[in-house]
């Protein structure tokens, strides 16, 4: 991320003002069709899967292409070594309102109701939902192909504490942060936590922030092998959807905002996932960047099948 | 076989000199007569035997084996009047040699001199030496004369990009290249993310590239050789010359500190392109953000004795690179750059021996800080180097002239080092340095076999030792450490060694055309891992370690060489293969992990490059250049990447050309262009989509599976040379780069657009530099 971000403010720096671009058209081969997962299952709930298929890079992004790769009538099953449940096929066109808000809301997307026809697979028998120190084995079985994959659910991790530091920032000057609210010059907050990891190696963290009603946006993820056994205080920036427009808020809170914390425990593969995912993601297009294969802990397929133990904090910024 | 290999070499020389013994020696240095600087690469050579002459080495001594009687000595070297002179040899004469540059004493700027028919006669394939004034007259991107993007002109050596001064010779990687400023090596060679290169034209004398089977003299890196030699300072008058560029300035004050006896040079160049915005931005909040770099070059040098020479040198060149967004308390600061010192000793032990002993030491660093609030973030990474080595020359007799030598060197290697600190809490990495030794032995003997054969033939026997303090540490798929063995600081911790075999053969064909052959086997200790397409600053430069094995090449070439015109036209064509084993990359799906050993991160392959060059020159008259074309390909197979399958270089070129013509316009203009021509880069395209997380993961297809398209375009350039006085003269270079304005696909990148219930993903090319046209005043007084 560093180096994508270097190079790119040193080539804006050097080239914006000469440089010429233009549209080009690529003629492409279509990518080897392949099962995407996107599945989790959270402590105290039951696995929720996700399932579609990729597609043509310079195929058009809506929702009605969202809703046409994906996979219906798969078969899928959850196993925690010592009870498999199948899982079933809901859609959001069959669902009431009630049920509709709580999906939405689960896969991070705005809105009260699904803006597509979305579907899931999950089972609400309540046979198996998460438990710390568990195994999780992810059997998919669609358009003819067969994967497979593995999470670990680690047990949880409690943040000391939360609050929120003022904008101090005078004309003309350099912005500082202070908890003194009479310090404040603006109504810009960031919001504080501390942390404390184990003493051994080996913790992978992942967060969600949400401000008042929106739904809760991924963060990032970390592991400790900077942090290992340390305890600090560390910002933590506000999640926004990728596609927000960066402007002076961004990764802010307001003074008066309800501010959520989803502070989640994830395994290695999690971890590795969604590392490969941002890196590429911070690169995508870059010039300079190698193409960055995303890593899967899907074996045959792409996408991560993840456990996840959060804690959930909220607070109302004074 | 070491020893064997010495015993062959001292055996054979030993015999030579006996069957030559009645001969005598005549010995000394050649100069420039206007300004005392040794002249190297100067031709001296018995009338009587045109075919037996030598050359001065690189600190200008020369040593000719002549019969006794009377003889006509010639000197000749390119820019300058020959230099004849009748002596009796009686017994071994000292004679130094001054050469008068042509310029001084016609009016009109032509080269008169003779040049031998060097590329004929010499056994050494693909090297050339850059005529800095030659080199001057070309046009250069924004005005600022490169000797770097000069050498990319040249058949078998392909840029990094537009604009770019990264280079690769014959299918070696960036790092393959042994750059050298006064016997120092330069490990980061471009300013502004390569875009300019760090020699300033002003302060240096000489370049000279070998691309082919680099002689033993040389080695730790598989490719070519960039040897670049600083001015040694006017030791006759004080002198100073600049110029006023759109990017930079420069100013070069030289003289001497004793008149004939010593001399020095400053040098330095600095850049204020982003200064001149400053007033705008610092009304911004982004106040503080800015770019510059800058270089300067010293040296100094002491005639102690008429057989001691000392030199100082030394580069310190910066790039700093600000930028601060003041609303949130955030700022960054990442300079980087190379320091090198040289001191060296040249000493004339007889008419036959010199010895240069020469200390170096080198350092380059890349930090990168970032800061906001109670939050700081340091990265550091870097190599520094300590050497010291002594090079013997040896003219034997007329058959023989030996190079031998010794050369040692102590790396430091700073991997990317993390630090943070967040209110009264540190964090730091556990990247630990990395320390070797690298020791090498040289001999090579130019061997003139008969009228029709020379060989030099050569061998190098490297050795390479990594050092504790280290700690190898053994991780399980998930990067967590499970095994640790601690070396203590100065235990070995792994020891490579070779014997490294160079041999290059020419057989005259007739007096105006050779064939030369050549093998040459290299290992390399040190490495360039690079994430991306083009050198950055941020590419981090890694020894070999036990889990980092050394890259090793073979080299295989072929060429005819034929000259015409009484050397007016020089032709060759060369064919090469080349065979490369430890070739690193960066492993597939790798992102930076904080805390984990370095070298966990590569995987590791091979590579084979083969080509024909040809090149057409012209070097005398008015009209003078050349034609290059390369056709050539360079594949990679690593195991782990891209499926096991092969692959095609970033910079695999199938075709390459450069066409370079200058002209001298009446007694005023100079004029210069140059056409260059070669396939699109290789590149890794996007094919696929899926959706997660709420965002477009990108799938990829073949690793470097397709390519942009030709580039090509035309620079062009026009000196306009004021009326020169006794105290100044003065000059305007008006260039265009790109003169056609080519969009060149520098680039490609990809956006997401948005259409009315979505986006879809649309490609751009980006042509980094359209038409550009820049206007220099240089002066020198």
């Amino acid at each position: 991320m560093l180096k994508n971000s270097l190079t790119i403010l040193l080539i804006a720096l050097t080239c914006t003002l000469i440089s010429c671009e233009k549209e080009i058209t690529l003629a492409l081969p279509p990518p080897e069709l392949k099962l995407v997962v996107e599945g989790v299952i959270e402590h105290d709930l039951p696995p929720i899967v996700l399932l579609t298929t990729n597609r043509s890079y310079f195929a058009p992004v809506d929702f009605a292409s969202i809703e046409a790769a994906q996979v219906h009538n798969a078969n899928i099953t959850v196993s925690n070594g010592t009870t498999t449940i199948t899982l079933t096929e809901f859609c959001c066109s069959t669902l009431p309102d009630s049920l509709q808000a709580i999906i939405i809301n689960q896969l991070g997307l705005p809105g009260l109701t699904c803006p597509y026809d979305i579907c899931i697979y999950t089972n609400i028998s309540g046979a198996l939902v998460g438990t710390a120190n568990t195994t999780y084995k992810l059997k998919i079985d669609a358009l003819g192909m067969n994967i497979n994959a593995s999470t670990y659910m680690p047990p949880k991790n409690n943040i000391d504490s939360v609050w929120v530091q003022y904008r101090n920032y005078p004309d003309g000057g350099i912005a500082t942060w202070t908890d003194d609210i009479n310090n404040a010059t603006d109504s810009l907050v960031r919001l504080m936590n501390r942390v404390t990891d184990a003493p051994l190696l080996g913790d992978f963290y992942m967060y969600y922030t949400a401000r008042n009603s929106e739904p809760y946006y991924y963060g990032s993820v970390y592991d400790d092998k900077f942090i290992n056994n340390l305890s600090f205080d560390v910002p933590r920036f506000r999640a926004q959807p990728r596609s927000a427009a960066f402007n002076d808020e961004s990764g802010l809170f307001k003074r008066g905002d309800t501010i959520k914390l989803k502070w989640c425990t994830i395994d290695f593969h999690t971890y590795d996932f969604h590392s490969t995912l941002e890196f590429e993601l911070n690169g995508q297009g870059s010039p300079f960047a190698s193409p960055t294969i995303i890593k899967t802990n899907i074996n045959g397929g792409l996408g991560i099948w993840k456990a996840v133990n959060p804690n959930y904090y909220s607070l109302i910024a004074p | 076989m070491r020893l064997l290999t010495v015993f062959f070499f001292m055996t054979l020389i030993a015999i030579s000199t006996q069957a030559t013994a009645q001969n005598y020696v005549v010995s000394g240095t050649v100069k420039d007569a206007a300004t005392g600087e040794t002249l190297l690469g100067a031709n001296i050579y018995l009338e009587s035997n045109t075919s037996e002459g030598v050359q001065s080495n690189n600190y200008g001594f020369y040593s000719l084996t002549t019969p006794a009687g009377t003889q006509k000595i010639i000197c000749s070297y390119i820019g300058y009047e020959n230099f004849v002179k009748v002596i009796e040899v009686a017994k071994n004469e000292k004679l130094t040699i001054s050469l008068v540059p042509v310029g001084v004493k016609a009016d009109e700027v032509t080269i008169t001199a003779d040049r031998k028919d060097e590329n004929v006669t010499s056994t050494q394939m693909g090297t050339l030496t850059l005529e800095i004034d030659k080199i001057k007259t070309l046009p250069a991107f924004m005005g600022e004369v490169d000797i770097l993007k000069t050498v990319q002109l040249l058949p078998g050596i392909k840029n990094g990009g537009d604009g770019s001064t990264g280079f690769f010779v014959r299918g070696g990687g960036a790092d393959q290249n042994l750059i050298l400023l006064d016997d120092a090596v330069v490990y980061n060679t471009g300013h502004m993310l390569g875009f300019f290169s760090v020699f300033n034209v002003d302060a240096i004398k000489n370049t000279t590239v070998i691309k082919g089977n680099m002689p033993s003299q040389y080695g730790g890196r598989l490719s070519s050789v960039l040897d670049v030699t600083m001015k040694e300072g006017n030791n006759k008058r004080l002198q100073v010359e600049g110029g006023i560029g759109a990017i930079a300035s420069r100013l070069t004050i030289q003289g001497p500190i004793q008149k004939d006896k010593s001399s020095f040079i400053v040098s330095a160049r600095r850049t204020y392109v982003f200064d001149v915005v400053q007033p705008f931005v610092s009304k911004t909040k982004f106040k503080g953000t800015n770019y510059y770099f800058y270089d300067l070059n010293t040296k100094a040098n002491f005639i102690l004795t008429p057989k001691d020479r000392i030199y100082f040198s030394g580069y310190f060149g910066r790039d700093v690179l600000k930028f601060n967004s003041n609303d949130r308390g955030f700022g960054i600061n990442v300079p980087y750059g190379n320091t090198t010192a040289t001191l060296r000793w040249n000493h004339i032990i007889s008419s036959k021996w010199f010895l240069n002993t020469t200390a170096v030491y080198n350092d380059y660093k890349f930090a990168f800080t970032g800061k906001q609030d109670a939050f700081t973030f340091k990265l550091s990474s870097g190599i520094q180097d300590w050497n010291l080595k002594m090079d013997f020359d040896y003219a034997a007799n007329a058959k023989h002239y030996v190079k031998m030598g010794a050369s040692y060197t102590f790396h430091t290697f700073t991997p990317n080092t993390a630090s943070a600190t967040i209110g009264e809490t540190d964090f730091k990495s556990n990247e630990q340095k990395r320390y070797a030794h690298e020791v090498a032995l040289y001999i090579n003997d130019d061997y003139k076999i008969n009228k029709k054969i020379t060989a030099n033939i050569g061998v190098r026997v490297p050795f390479y030792q990594q050092v504790g303090p280290y700690d190898n540490i053994q991780y399980d798929s998930t990067y967590i450490e499970t095994n640790r063995t601690t070396f203590a600081k100065g235990k070995p911790v792994i020891t490579y060694k070779s014997v490294e075999p160079r041999i290059n053969i020419n057989y005259r064909l007739s007096a105006t055309s050779s064939l030369k052959a050549g093998y040459s086997f290299n290992n390399q200790f040190i490495h360039l891992v690079t994430s991306a397409a083009s050198t950055l600053p941020t590419d981090l430069w890694i020894p070999s370690t036990l889990k980092v094995k050394p890259q090793q090449g073979h080299q295989y070439a072929v060429g005819y060489f034929r000259n015409f015109d009484d050397n007016t036209y020089e032709a060759s064509v060369e064919t090469y293969y080349k065979k490369m084993l430890n070739q690193i990359e960066y492993k597939e799906g790798y992102y930076p992990q904080i805390n984990v050993d370095t070298d966990e991160s590569f995987t590791f392959g091979k590579g084979e490059a083969f080509g024909v060059e040809l090149l057409l020159k012209k070097n005398k008259g008015k009209l003078t250049g050349w034609i290059g074309y390369t056709l050539s390909k360079t594949q990679r197979f690593f195991p782990q990447l891209n499926g096991g399958r092969v692959f095609q270089a970033s910079y695999d070129r199938r075709h390459d050309i450069s066409v370079v013509a200058m002209y001298p316009l009446g007694k005023r203009w100079e004029l210069g262009g140059a056409f260059i021509y070669y396939t699109g880069r290789a590149f890794t395209l996007a094919n696929g989509l899926y959706t997660i997380n709420n965002w477009i993961a990108t799938q990829y297809t073949e690793r470097n599976g397709y390519r942009l398209i030709p580039y090509h375009r035309i620079d062009l350039s026009a000196t306009w040379k004021a009326k020169e006085t006794r105290k100044l003269k003065q000059s305007i270079t008006i260039a265009v780069y790109n003169a056609y304005n080519r969009l060149n696909q520098d680039f490609i990148y990809f956006s997401p657009e948005s259409t009315p219930t979505g986006f879809t993903t649309k490609a751009f090319q980006v042509s980094i530099f359209p038409i550009i046209p820049s206007v220099t005043y240089n002066f020198k007084f």
